[in-house]
């Protein structure tokens, strides 16, 4: 035995009958790292009221004479979920989560920002300081750095072209469309690598270091091609495939601790359909997606929490088009290690009083409490005033 | 010692920073300047530079049109939207929900305007022998920024480009100012357009002329639900946030309220054969303009129609804060990206005693003394488009498809004309420091130099040797020359050698290990 593990276990054995500080610190450091958040941001603007559908409300029955998810227990109806509120059929796979009690959901959520603007109200989403456009950094990478997670080289990533406005900042972010992309080549970029960690750049060999380390890091991992993760579980397509990614690193231990993940084709002006057509189309691949997602987790997954978040929702009325306009309240889900099966937040109803502007589901949830919970409760964070400066911070209760 | 060094000695005694203000060699003054004022050297042209005179060569950057660039202009005109007008490209290039309808004809898609003026930026930041041109117009741009993907910016923005900003670069702030502010694009992006005349703020008299204006909108418009009329901030907040004064220039929300109804009816007309309008134009709309008096900054505004909103430019365009904005953000640009405040404040002295004469404000940043510290060589990180036409520059590669370039700018994290957000993309290292990032330059220079037929632009590693020796310490000196002016720190050159044994090393990874060197990743 070595010293250093003759000393861990005997520490170990102290803390069972007088722990020390420092030691229960350890150990919930240790259980700390195991936890992982994943974000996955729905671009486009997510109908909340037909993703998560208040069929029992007449106003919402009114305005959506063909677009409307039915009630439970009729055809195609929605799948029942609490107090009036249904599941879009076509997420039926995540219905044992929501047994489970891993799958909550908060109503009526989103930003303060009255915009309908798609790009204005993404901005202000994910810099996380309504109001002021001249924050050059993301809320999740002020996270990052408010947070106790050592800088790794796979810590925070993002399955992106370039780092998100969400990620970007001081926090080393390492933004790929797949871990595939570091692997490959070889000798070429070694001599890169190597030149960069000679050179005299204090800025540029860091990044240059966790590149080597990241590369290092996915090295073991097998290349997945589509074959792959179709036998893991997973839908076709990009979010089937980004959740394999995020699933295969969290798996091999590479350190990851954030991970973020983006999906288009939520701006369904026409055609949005019921339980046929684009938004089915989408629900399909995002249920599939996370159903696997926790089943190729396994264990493992009860660490890492999955949170769903949209710019803003869609306007009560469907359109001429069997589609829906901008609106401005959505919703947002969870799933992993929460107070699952219940819906959050407080509906404010469809009520011609109650819809903002006097059109759109209003919001009564600030997304920023959602993530101050949930950077606190499961990244650790001592508090989140640097990460939403004056914002919001109360916890709803979801962990 | 001879009398020179004794005075260049003598001179940094006396130089008040000391050390941080050593000045740079003459060659390494031609390097940063080819470096600043464009998009890098070409092979050669440091000499070029040198035999001409640093400030003879800034000078004429300064007055692009006495220089000839006429191969550039051939190429160019293979893009033909580059040269079409809003409505053309509306017409020409029509979106799904148009097509669907049958209601134009079926002629390119939407996209490929942008994807054009991409391609042409790109070609311009390599080929254009006006740099400074070039540089400025990414500048401007950048800083009165639009987006290609928001609603009609997809046939905006290139007129925005050509119109707007390019021929006012050099010219007066004001002049700038006020053609965004009129420019459709910008009418658009941030949705002046439609703020209107609002109830809340506007006085009891207009009320009712509201109410009849919203019934016979809501009656009359196709959208179903009543039509509201509204202020909308959004111009008006970015017109002082990050436009003017910067967001630290002491205004209010009061102000932003102000400002936006002042700009009230600053809005456009779009082609429509019913009343002969032939493209998208600004139009004032006296009807959704807000009649009421206004305070904008302590200055009160009487009621007087569109020209309350010339008069709202000229006070934000000679406000002090503006010389002080405008002055940081051209030092961060050309300097660093934290400058020296009494830089700042003598470039922002020169903006406010000229009117705002940028060609003038630039010459005095650039016969500034700091300009050319020594401290500033390579102080900056490059962006991924400054990082790939400095590479392209730097190697005479042939570009053979500048839209494949632009795209893979794009995989950097920089799509070209996709800048989300209004405030442009950043002008800092940080955000553009990522491993994956890093690796996407690494590989790019590798491609640039193997000759794979599908590769955007290929060089000939070879041919850049100038005749020296294939082989060891002479080739990595020649790239040196080559893409580096011959300036390479002593580390890296010495990591880049030690490369040289290992199997496989061949002439053209070499090549690619200088381009993808921490010194190419700076200017």
């Amino acid at each position: 035995m070595t010293r250093r593990r003759f000393l861990s276990l005997g520490g170990l054995a102290l803390a069972g009958w007088a722990a020390p500080r420092w030691v229960r610190a350890a150990a919930a450091a240790a259980r700390g790292s195991s936890k992982t958040l994943v974000v996955l941001f729905q671009r486009g603007a997510a109908d909340g009221l037909n993703i998560i559908p208040p069929y029992a409300d007449p106003a919402y029955r009114k305005a959506r004479p063909s677009i409307r998810i039915l009630e439970p227990g009729r055809p195609e109806g929605a799948l029942d979920l609490e107090g009036g509120f249904g599941l879009h059929p076509r997420l039926a796979p995540l219905l044992p989560l929501w047994k489970e009690g891993r799958f909550a959901v908060v109503h009526a959520a989103g930003s303060p920002d009255a915009t309908r603007s798609h790009f204005d109200a993404q901005d202000c989403m994910e810099s996380g300081t309504p109001g002021r456009k001249a924050t050059q950094d993301g809320w999740l990478n002020r996270a990052l750095s408010a947070s106790r997670i050592p800088r790794g080289p796979l810590a925070a990533v993002a399955l992106a072209g370039r780092t998100p406005r969400t990620m970007a900042g001081a926090y080393p972010v390492l933004a790929v469309s797949s871990a595939d992309q570091l692997r490959g080549g070889g000798a070429t970029e070694e001599s890169f690598e190597s030149v960069y960690e000679d050179a005299v750049d204090d800025l540029l060999s860091g990044p240059a270091r966790d590149l080597g380390r990241a590369r290092k890091a996915v090295a073991g991992l097998e290349k997945a091609d589509g074959a792959a993760v179709e036998a893991a579980g997973y839908p076709k397509g990009k979010l089937g495939r980004d959740f394999f990614e995020i699933a295969r690193l969290i798996k091999a231990d590479v350190g990851l601790r954030v991970g973020f993940l983006e999906a288009g084709g939520w701006d369904h002006h026409f055609n949005e359909g019921s339980t046929q057509g684009q938004l089915a189309r989408r629900l399909d691949e995002l249920g599939g997606s996370i159903a696997a997602f926790y089943r190729d987790l396994g264990a493992r997954g009860d660490g890492v929490l999955l949170l769903t978040m949209t710019e803003f929702g869609r306007a009560l009325e469907e359109n001429g088009n069997g589609g829906t306009d901008h609106g401005h309240g959505s919703v947002m889900t969870l799933f992993g290690p929460v107070k699952g099966g219940k819906v959050y937040g407080s509906w404010p109803g469809l009520g011609e009083k109650a819809l903002f502007e006097s059109r759109d589901l209003a919001v009564t949830t600030d997304y920023r409490r959602v993530v101050s919970e949930i950077l606190r409760g499961h990244l650790g964070l001592q508090d989140t005033a640097a990460v939403f400066p004056g914002g919001p911070h109360a916890p709803l209760g979801l962990l | 010692m001879s009398s020179a060094a004794a005075v260049l000695l003598l001179a940094s005694a006396l130089s008040a920073s000391g050390a941080s203000a050593a000045r740079m060699t003459e060659r390494e003054r031609a390097i940063h300047a080819l470096d600043r004022l464009g998009y890098g050297p070409r092979p050669g042209e440091v000499d070029e530079v040198l035999a001409s005179g640093v400030d003879a060569w800034i000078a004429r950057q300064l007055r692009p049109a006495s220089i000839p660039d006429a191969a550039l202009e051939a190429k160019l005109r293979a893009y033909r939207t580059l040269s079409m007008s809003a409505a053309e490209l509306y017409n020409g290039y029509p979106d799904k929900r148009s097509r669907v309808m049958g209601l134009l004809g079926s002629g390119g898609k939407p996209a490929e305007v942008a994807q054009e003026l991409a391609s042409a930026k790109v070609l311009r930041a390599v080929e254009s022998e006006r740099q400074l041109q070039e540089v400025m117009t990414d500048f401007w741009f950048n800083h009165f920024n639009v987006a290609a993907q928001k609603n009609q910016l997809k046939w905006l923005v290139s007129p925005y480009e050509r119109e707007t900003i390019r021929p006012r670069v050099l010219g007066k702030f004001r002049d700038l100012l006020g053609a965004v502010a009129r420019s459709p694009g910008m009418l658009v992006y941030l949705d002046n357009f439609q703020s209107t005349i609002d109830a809340r703020y506007a006085p009891a008299g207009a009320r009712e002329d509201i109410a009849e204006m919203e019934e016979k909108m809501s009656s009359g418009g196709l959208k179903k639900g009543r039509t509201k009329l509204g202020l909308n901030e959004n111009y008006a907040r970015e017109l002082m946030e990050l436009h003017t004064l910067g967001v630290d220039g002491g205004y209010t929300q009061k102000d932003v309220t102000e400002l936006a109804r002042i700009l009230t009816g600053w809005s456009l007309e779009r082609p429509n054969k019913k009343n002969r309008q032939k493209d998208f134009a600004f139009k004032f709309k006296r009807r959704m303009h807000d009649p009421g008096a206004k305070v904008l900054l302590g200055v009160p505004f009487a009621w007087s129609g569109e020209a309350e909103g010339d008069k709202a430019l000229d006070l934000l365009a000679a406000h002090p804060a503006t010389a002080r904005f405008i002055a940081a953000k051209l030092c961060r640009r050309f300097v660093a990206d934290d400058p020296p405040a009494d830089l700042i404040d003598r470039v922002a002295a020169r903006f406010r005693a000229t009117d705002g004469d940028i060609r003038a404000t630039l010459e005095a940043l650039f016969a500034d003394p700091a300009f050319f510290e020594r401290g500033f060589f390579r102080a900056k990180v490059k962006t991924p488009l400054e990082f790939t036409a400095s590479a392209l520059r730097a190697t005479r590669a042939d570009l053979r498809d500048p839209l494949k370039a632009a795209k893979a700018i794009g995989a950097m994290g920089q799509p070209l004309y996709q800048c989300e957000p209004p405030t442009g993309w950043p002008d800092r290292a940080a955000p553009w420091v990522n491993s994956g990032a890093l690796l996407a330059r690494m590989r790019a220079a590798a491609l640039l130099f193997n000759k794979k037929p599908n590769a955007p632009a290929s060089a000939d590693a070879r041919a850049l040797l100038g005749g020296a020796d294939a082989r060891g310490a002479a080739a990595v000196s020649a790239y040196v020359n080559a893409f580096l002016g011959g300036e390479i720190g002593d580390r890296t050159r010495a990591a880049i050698l030690a490369r040289l044994d290992h199997p496989g090393m061949s002439i053209e990874k070499i090549a690619a290990l200088v381009i993808g060197s921490p010194e190419f990743q700076r200017r």
